[in-house]
Parts: C-alpha cells; structure tokens; sequence
C-alpha cells in the first residue's frame, strides 16, 4: 500500500512539531500538582444588578458564600473580534474572542487551547458538554481549526465514555485498526478530489481532509489507551428530566465532577444554552422570554429563580470538589481553576460585551471585584492559560494580562 | 502595458478608484456623507470602487434593497431622481447577475444520506440518528454555505458506514429466536401501573420512565437486549379498558429507563375492541425495548398503590407479549445481493461494482485505486470476500467522493438528476433518472417535465412534503415543550403531536390535489384526524389519518395562520407571543430577512408599567431602534392575540403567574384581562383579527407567494437567494399566475426553468 506509506511519513512529521514545543509544562508543575481547568459558560448570562457587589442587593453572589473567599470577580469585559450578527449567533465567540458573520468556522476558543496542554496525559483531551439542546448558536468549543468541537449532550452518552466497558475488547481494537485505514482513504480522496475543485470549494473539502487527520489521531489515542481499564464508579445516572434546566444542570455537573475525579480529563467546558421552553417542579415557561425582561420586576423575578439555581448548583459541585482527595493528597479544588462566564452581558439587549465572569481558585485568598470596563476578555483567557502552564504571549484579541489572585 | 497604465492611475490619482461605475455618481452624491470618510453609519462607505464593494455580496443584497424600496437615502435627505435610482438599481442587478458565484459545495444532509442508502438498497434504516444535526441557512440544512464538516462528523460517517455494512453483509444467516413474556416477565415504572392476577395494567404515561419493561431472567433482573440487528415482530396480547377510543402504544427502542428522547418512541394504534397487536421493527443490537402508554389520559394520578387500582380512565391490560427475530424472509437478504452482484473471486471487481453502485460519477484511478488495494489486502491477509465487502462499504459511504455533491457550476444531466430527486424525493436518483440523464433525455423542457411528474407521482415525494414543511414552518418545534397540565388538562400530547403533522398533511393536500398556493394564505378545508377534529371540536372522525374535512363557513381556521400548531409553537407555556408570531409570518410568508445593522446599540427596552400586550407593544416601540423592525412585525402578531397559547379562541388573556415557587407546591394565579388586538402596519392598513390579517395577506399575495417559491427555490437548489435571483422567482410567479398558482405547476416550473441548473 504505496499511498498509505505517504500518508504514515506525514503523520509522522505532524507528531514531530506537535512535539516540538517541549518548553509547555504539561500541566504539571515540579511538585507533581495537576491543572485543570472548569469552564462554564451560562449562555443568557447573569442578571448583573444582582451580581456585581457595588449594587444594591447582589442576591447571585450569595449563592457562591462558601467560596467567596476564593473567588474574584471580574466585570466589564468587552469582547472586540465578536461582531454583531443575527439575534444570538454572536454568542459562539464567547470562548475565542471572535465572530465573523460572514464566516461559519471561528477560532479556537481558549478551553481548547488549554487541552492541548493539560490533555495529554489523560483519556480525554478535554470534554465539552452541553446542559440542553445544542443549537446553532450554542457552540462555544472550537478546535484549532476553527471547527466545531461536539458538545455532549447526552447523560448516558458521556456516562459510558467515562465509565462503559466496550462487550468486546478484542473487536473494539480490530474496528482501530480497520478505522485507521478507511481514514487513510478517506484522506487521499479528499486530497485528489480537492484537486479539480475551485479555489472555494477547496475551502470546503479542506475542512473534511482536517477533520479526518483529527480522527485519526483520536483513533490513534484511543487505541493507546484501549489497554488501560476505563475508571470504576458506584455512581450511576439519576432519574432526570430532559425538559428540566434544573435536572438536566445537576446531571452534567455531576458527570463533570466524575470526569475530574477519575482524572479522565482535565479540561471540562460545560455550556448551559438557550431553553425556549423547560419546565420543572418550581418553574416552567420559556427561559429565553424570562431574559427578555424589559426591566419588569416578575420577569426579572423568575430570571433570578434560574439564575440562583444555576450558581447554587455549581456551588454545590465546587464544594464536592473541596472534599474530594486526589492522588497526591491533593485537594481537587485546589488544583481547578473554575471560570463561570456568560456570552451576553445584558440578554434583554443582546449586548455581547460587559461581560462578567468568575474566576474561582484556591490561590484566590480573598473576595476580589475588579471592573475592567471594556477590556477584552481575552486579556483574563491569557491570563489563565498562562497560570495553566500554556506558554503564549497573545489569545484572541488579548492586549494584557490580569492579575487572577 | 495596460495593465501598467491603470496600476499608475491607481497610484497617482486615487480619487479615479471610486468612479468604476454608472452607480459611483449616485453613492458620491447622495451616500457619502453619511457613509464615507467622515461618517461610517451602519460602519458602511461607499466611497470605494464597485468592484470592491462587490466582494461583499451581503452588503450589495442590502443595497439593492434599500434603494428599491425607496428606504435610503432616508426621507428627510435628499433624494436622487426616480429615473437614476432606478437606472442604477437595473445596472447593479444586472452586475450582480453576471457576477454571482455558484453556491458553496454541498455534502448530503443526513437525510438525504439516510434516503439514498435506503433507495439504493431497498432498506428502512434510521440512519439520522447516527448522524449529528445538520446545521441550518437560511431555514433549511440543505445549502451548502453552512454544511461545516468538524471532527464529530467525520466519526459519525465512520460509524454510521460501518453500521451499514455490518448490518448487511452477513457472514451467517440469522439464527431466530422467540421470547415469550407473562406476567412474572414485566415490570413496571411504579408511576401509576399495578398487577393483577393475570395482567400488567398501565394507567399512566409517565413521561422520564417507560411503562413496561421485560425481564428475561425475572430474579436477576436482566431485562431483555436486543442480540443482533434486524427486524422483530412483537405480538401482544393487550386489551383497553375503560375507555371506548382507540389507544396508542409506544415502542421505545432507546435507554428504557429514560424515553425521554421521543424520536425513539414509534407509535402504534391499537383499535378499540382490539385484543392483540402485532408489528414488525427494526431494531440495532444492544437495544433495550419497553412500551409506552402514548394515548394515557395523564401522566401523575400519585404514588400510592390503592389510588393507581382505582384510578378509572382508561387503561391498557397486557397478558402476554412475544417477541420474534431476527426475521429473515430471504437469504441472502436483497440488499446483500445487490451489492454483491458480480464476480465475487475477483476483488477488484468487487470494488468497481461497489464503487458504481453508491456514487454516480467516476472516480479518479488514483482514488479507485486505493479502494482496489483495501480490498486486495483484506483478502492477502486471509480475510473473506464479505469482510473485503464490508470494508469497502464502509470505507466508500465515508468517502467525500460519495458524501459530498458533484455539481458544476452549470449541473450537467446527471448532476440535474441528483438535484431532482434531491428536492422531490429527498434522496438521490433511481436508475430510471439516472439513465434518462446518461442519455441526454433530460434536454427537452418536455422530456425533464415528464421525469418530474413521475417523481412527483411517486410515494417518496411525502419525504419532500416532510422534509420542506417541516424545515419552512418548523413544525418540529410544535410539541417542543407539552401543555401545561393544570392549565389544559383536556389536552394530550397526542393531540399536539397531530398539530404538527396537520401542517405537514396540508402541504401534501394542496400538492397532490394539484390545489391553489393561495391556501397557504386561507383555505375552505382542513386536515383532520380523529384527534385534531376534536381538538378543534369539529365533527368526529375516525382513526389517525390525516383527511380534508370542509370548514364551516363562520371558521376562521383555513389557511396556515389559522392551525393551532403555528399558534402553539409561537408561544410559550403561559402565554402567547405577537412578536414570535410576526417573526413567523413575516420570515416565512413574505420571505422577509430580519436583520439588525452592524453597529446597532440595543438600547435595553423598558416595559415596565405596560397593562396590555398593546400597551407592551407600543412601549418598546418607542425606542427608534426597536421600531425599525418591530413596527413590520408587532400588529401582524397582536391581530392574533385572541387565540392562546395552544392556538385555541379565547375571549379573554388569562394571565397566569406563578405563586409560592416552593418546592412541589407551587400555585398558579390566573387574572383575566382584555384583549387589544388594533394596530397599523406601516403603510397605514389597520388590522385587528385573524380574518383582516389574512385579508391583508391576500392583498399581498404577490409578495408572499414570492416569498413561499424563494423558499422552495432556496430548498432545491441548496444556495442562499439573492437579488440575482429575482427574475428566476418572477418567472415562475408569472408562469403559475396563469393556473391559478397551482402549487404542483409552480413545483414543475422551477424545476424546469434553466436557472435551476444552476449551482
């Protein structure tokens, strides 16, 4: 199989510069401590006159008491490569710092970036979850390519990921092998075909030729791990309703929880999306309309009943992770950074700058508010990825770095 | 040296870079001031040569646009004389037409992908679920824009590929087995199901858990797993009490404990004095299968055990049930000896025939040439003939050869077959087509009309019906979310789910019936089942086909804006929206695209102290920005306040809030207020019920049924329209006006214009 000799040289070659940056630290400093990083992005965003503490009653923040001492606030943060668009399509930059209208792929969104560190020691790279229906405009992970990275959202999918035990072992390593050359094919007929196209659709095979070279190294992965018995867990998935924000939320960070724990990755984004319409035992109706509130007081109500579920239930889940031991004796809280962000500051507008977002970490020793009006989020990506070991001087539309602790 | 020469003037005088065009002399004198040099509105200059401002096709869409309809520059401006306004609009028509570039290369949809393989193959897979969700442009998945291909997707093709093959090329015949459950083999959710002496009775369909599960070991609790793919025939032995209806039963063939996902449930009628049911499914290996009480008159009759025994709807009372497969009426099946048909010692051959029978075109040695050593080497290494198969299978529906579209930039007869079948059967072409393409018997208007009439005569053309309503009206999205129980508890799930299928039964009446399109704007009848008639408390009829019932001469109900599934989905679970039903109508009627500019600053509408939904209407019109569009879409929504959120009459706004969110005791407070439905559209019509919303609609028939065929034009050929299509649009609009604008002419008509041959 002459071609598939060529095609082995150059995957070859692409594992050669993937390696070359040896500097990273791979997440890992010299004490043998791990990174990981939590990203949760609430798509209608926060209420902010009940969030940001120089209001009157910023009712959110209570819901996060137990961490407060952890956690620094940030405010104001414009987001400058997202343009206005379409109602919410703007909303998929929130990770990247960028939105074309014109364009469908993006850029790679900072979680993702951050797997290419963190990711390699584990099963996953990183998983991206999503808590409800995945629309075209709740994409937020985005590979280095500009491609949509899938965001889970099925329970018992992302279960069995994490914990199934494929019936057979021996066929599950054969369909590896065999998937390795139909992607070879797959590859070169992207390539030939893409030789008698117009420049334009070139673009377009292009991205399945890039996609399939992802595959292949994910088949490649999994085969390297097809050996390592998948983690036990005496967890198993809860009785829940899909049309529940509230049932929904708690199973993705349960399984979120797990995913750390299990240390089956170390890069978890979870995006809770739009709910046109949910319903659940203290409140139904379309959560999308309750954020459309034109400031009257029994929408806004309602808004903050989702609101403050949505950050208890997280602050419930950072407190499991404040009693849960890794290897190491080390305390799996302490070694998370946790970012709670949201990809609209005012939904009732559909602004998607003044931006808030909770940057939550053990170095954090006390309750911190800093207002950085109009400053880019990417300057806080930065900042983080740096804190995670990623050596880069520039993310996104990034011009500095904050300070997170 | 000419080349040269405008490369100087370029340098030297710069101010010549903006005079390329007739269109240059209007934009410096009448557009520049505000979108130039010194002001950016809408962050939009004209002080650029043409040819620049074209690379931007959006922007030059827009700009025909606005001048068109006399909308820039804005009133209080001076304004060019009607004779140059219009002389330019001509002249960037005509640009726009010469220069327009094909749509972007398309991939099948995973519906199309679904279809093809089954038509190739004469098999019933679901391969939809495999795949992810196609994204949408411009309301439907099928343009080829949007068809982004991300690592997900390529795993997908891999898995679905694989399934196919496996599922078809068999090394061994099946081997069939029977199960047969009583009693002591069922198991219940606990939500409202008991067992008597000799029955599993379900009372309930309770909606996170399925009602009957079969145990295969009942001590282990091991419940029954599908052992290998195929078709299972289920016979049950099940009765209806209390109730003198028919019944539906749902088959879950997903995770039983949680049915959640209702494209997993297929339903089927189990008729009144019915004592048995027997069905054939399809069904994958390692499937858990449990029924489902679709047609349970409620969901929560409590948790006791004494309530459930004398609970008195209606019930289903099951003794027995058998399973049998898988079923295998012929060896080797059909489909496998459709794709082994040829030399089978000679794997090369097996290669060519595989490769003919799933793509269309040829393909490069290079590429045959690689499946060829696939195979050759499967079988070096020992493997038989139908791995070699299988391998090729999977390996050829996972290519791009077959998964992406081959079209010219002018479709060639063969790529005009594939669009046909594309846009009528929603798959690719059958061998008739196909043959008549190779041929060059798709040349004459007659011989191309001939082969559209029999697509459309075909059964397959319900998968367009389908696929184009449900994608246009998003009728998907009618039983999104279930009627709140305590408000409607006279209404089932079943119901709701028939308003979605009425739309789509509409759309298939007026098409087979060779009926008007101007019944998409009002219609004497409407498509009922025996559950929608009485939904909408017409006379009964029986059983759950859809059928054309004649409306009474006082119904408000013909047309589209008339069903209660576009009134339901434009709602919420409380209340009903004006604004998301004149997004509705306008996006999907008139074909208006909605768009704020560039730079617009939202500015937060303030509603508070607004009594009515007219009251709310008019505050946030009050805010510029907002009135721009919302003045187009609120009156034609606020017409309509007078049916609620299930798309029923009402005469009063029952306005419900949510008391005392505590846990499972929370309590609704309803408030009745008056409804207000008067408002003006912006060339002063006024309207204010659903008979002068129509009437306004049938004034603008032009428009909308311009809209309705952009739409079914953007369908078939899988490209966002443009001001450049504006002729192809007109001329079907003039051809049809003829006929009385038949829908099925109008079909016919586009499909045999020459600009559908265009990519």
């Amino acid at each position: 199989m002459q071609v598939t000799m060529r095609r082995r040289t150059f995957v070859q070659a692409a594992g050669l510069t993937l390696l070359l940056p040896q500097l990273e630290s791979f997440g890992q400093d010299s004490a043998g401590s791990v990174k990981r990083l939590f990203t949760i992005v609430n798509h209608l965003g926060f209420y902010q006159p009940a969030l940001l503490p120089d209001q009157a009653s910023p009712v959110l923040l209570d819901n996060l008491a137990d961490h407060r001492d952890h956690l620094k606030l940030f405010s104001g943060l414009g987001n400058p490569g997202v343009q206005l668009g379409n109602g919410h399509t703007p909303c998929v930059g929130v990770l990247s710092g960028y939105f074309n209208k014109l364009e469908r792929k993006n850029r790679i969104s900072f979680d993702q970036r951050a797997a290419e560190v963190l990711g390699r020691e584990t099963r996953f790279p990183s998983m991206a979850l999503q808590a409800g229906q995945n629309l075209n405009f709740s994409q937020v992970c985005w590979d280095r390519h500009g491609l949509p990275v899938y965001q889970m959202d099925s329970p018992e999918r992302i279960f069995n990921l994490l914990f199934g035990v494929d019936a057979d072992h021996v066929q599950q390593k054969q369909i590896l092998a065999e998937n390795k050359s139909i992607l070879d094919i797959a590859y070169e007929h992207a390539k030939s075909m893409s030789l008698n196209l117009s420049q334009r659709d070139r673009i377009k095979v292009d991205d399945y030729f890039t996609a399939v070279r992802e595959v292949e190294q994910s088949v490649h992965k999994t085969r390297q791990w097809s050996d390592t018995a998948k983690p036990h867990t005496d967890y198993s998935l809860p009785e829940y309703s899909s049309s529940s924000v509230e049932d929904y939320l708690q199973v993705m960070l349960d399984l979120s929880l797990l995913a750390f724990e299990t240390d089956s990755t170390r890069v978890v984004t979870l995006q809770i999306p739009f709910w046109e319409s949910f319903s659940q035992d203290n409140i139904q109706g379309s959560y999308h309309d309750f954020s459309h509130h034109g400031k009257q007081e029994a929408k806004i109500e309602k808004l903050l009943v989702m609101e403050n579920m949505i950050l208890r239930k997280i602050a419930g889940t950072l407190d499991a992770m404040k009693h849960k031991t890794m290897t190491g004796g080390r305390v799996l809280f302490d070694e998370t950074s946790t970012l709670i962000t949201a990809s609209m500051g005012n939904a009732s507008a559909h602004t998607f700058d003044d931006l808030p977002a909770m940057y939550i970490h053990g170095a954090v020793k006390q309750f911190q508010h800093e207002h950085r009006k109009d400053k880019p989020i990417c300057d806080l990506y930065l900042s983080i990825l740096q804190d995670l070991g990623v050596e880069l001087d520039v993310f996104g539309e990034s011009q500095s770095t904050v300070s997170l602790t | 040296m000419k080349q040269f020469v405008s490369l100087l003037s370029l340098c030297l005088f710069p101010s010549l870079l903006i005079a390329d065009s007739p269109a240059n002399p209007l934009f410096s004198q009448y557009c520049v001031a505000c979108h130039g040099e010194k002001q950016q509105e809408g962050k939009i200059r004209f002080d650029r040569p043409l040819s620049d401002l074209q690379s931007d096709a959006g922007l030059m869409q827009k700009l025909v646009g606005v001048l068109q309809r006399h909308e820039m520059p804005p009133a209080d401006e001076p304004q060019p004389e009607d004779a140059m306004r219009s002389a330019v609009v001509k002249y960037l028509k005509e640009q726009m037409r010469s220069s327009a570039v094909p749509g972007a290369l398309k991939r099948l949809t995973r519906e199309e992908y679904t279809n093809t393989i089954n038509d190739l193959l004469n098999t019933q897979f679901n391969l939809t679920e495999l795949l992810p969700e196609d994204p949408v442009g411009d309301s439907f998945n099928k343009v080829g824009e949007t068809h982004l291909v991300s690592p997900h997707q390529v795993q997908a093709y891999l898995n679905s590929a694989r399934f196919v093959a496996n599922a078809l090329v068999l090394d061994q015949r099946p081997e069939l087995r029977h199960w047969d459950f009583t009693l002591k083999n069922f198991r219940g959710s606990g939500r409202g199901d008991f067992q008597t002496d000799e029955a599993h009775v379900l009372t309930t369909n309770y909606p996170w858990r399925s009602n009957l599960h079969f145990l295969t070991k009942p001590d282990q609790d091991e419940l029954f797993v599908v052992p290998e793919f195929g078709r299972y025939r289920f016979e049950a032995t099940v009765a209806i009490s209390h109730s003198d209806q028919d019944q539906t039963i749902g088959l879950n063939s997903g995770d039983p404990r949680y049915p959640t996902n209702l494209q997993k449930i297929t339903r089927y009628v189990l008729p009144k004095a019915a004592q048995s049911l027997t069905f054939d499914q399809l069904l994958t290996q390692g499937t858990h299968v449990s029924f489902t009480f679709d047609s349970a008159a409620t969901w929560n009759i409590g948790e006791s055990a004494e309530k459930h025994k004398k609970y008195a709807g209606p019930k289903l009372v099951f003794t027995r049930v058998q399973i049998t497969g898988p079923i295998v009426e012929e060896w080797p099946s059909d489909a496998e000896q459709r794709l082994l048909d040829c030399n089978l010692s000679d794997s090369r051959a097996l290669a060519l025939h595989l490769v003919a029978f799933f793509i269309h075109h040829p393909l490069p040695d290079e590429a045959m040439g690689q499946l060829i050593q696939l195979a050759e080497q499967t079988r070096a290494e020992g493997g038989s003939i139908k791995l070699a198969a299988r391998r090729l299978i999977t390996a050829i529906l996972s290519s791009p050869y077959f998964l992406y579209k081959h079209e010219p930039a002018t479709l060639d007869d063969v790529a005009l077959a594939h669009r046909l079948a594309y846009f009528l059967w929603n798959a690719g072409p059958d061998a008739e087509l196909l043959e008549a393409a190779r041929n060059e018997q798709l040349q004459s208007r007659q011989q191309l009309t001939a082969q559209v009439e029999r697509l459309l005569a075909s059964p397959k053309v319900d998968r367009f019906c389908e696929d184009f309503t449900r994608q246009w009206l998003r009728t998907d999205k009618v039983d999104d979310v279930a009627p709140d129980h305590r408000l409607f508890d006279k209404v089932s799930t079943l119901q709701v789910n028939g308003l979605a299928s009425e739309t789509q039964a509409f759309f298939r009446e007026i098409l087979k019936s060779k009926l008007s399109m101007l019944n998409f704007v009002d219609s004497d009848f409407m498509m009922v089942n025996d559950l929608t008639a009485e939904f909408y408390g017409l006379p009964e009829v029986d059983g759950r086909e859809f059928r054309s019932v004649p409306l009474p001469t006082d119904s408000e109900r013909g047309g589209l804006v008339g069903q209660a599934g576009f009134l339901k989905l434009t709602s919420g679970s409380f209340r009903t929206s004006p604004i998301l039903r004149g997004v509705w109508i306008l996006k999907n009627l008139y074909g208006t695209t909605l768009e704020p500019p560039a730079d617009l600053k939202i500015e937060e509408p303030d509603i508070r102290g607004a009594k009515t939904m007219q009251e709310v209407m008019a505050k946030h019109q009050r805010t510029e920005n907002c009135r721009r569009c919302h003045a187009q879409i609120d009156p034609l929504g606020l017409a309509l306040e007078h049916y609620d959120q299930l798309g029923r009459w009402r005469d009063a706004y029952a306005h419900v809030e949510t008391t005392a969110i505590a846990g499972d005791s929370q309590t609704l407070k309803t408030t009745t207020m008056p409804i207000a439905t008067k408002a003006s559209l912006l060339d002063g019509r006024t309207l204010d019920s659903m008979r002068s919303l129509k009437q306004i609609l049938m004034e603008d028939r032009e428009k909308v049924l311009k809209g309705i065929l952009s739409k079914m034009i953007t369908y078939s050929s899988g490209r966002q329209l443009g001001v450049q299509d504006e002729t192809y649009v007109n001329d079907i609009y003039d051809q049809i006006a003829l006929s009385d604008f038949i829908l099925r002419d109008a079909i016919i008509a586009i499909a045999t214009h020459p600009d559908f041959r265009r990519r």
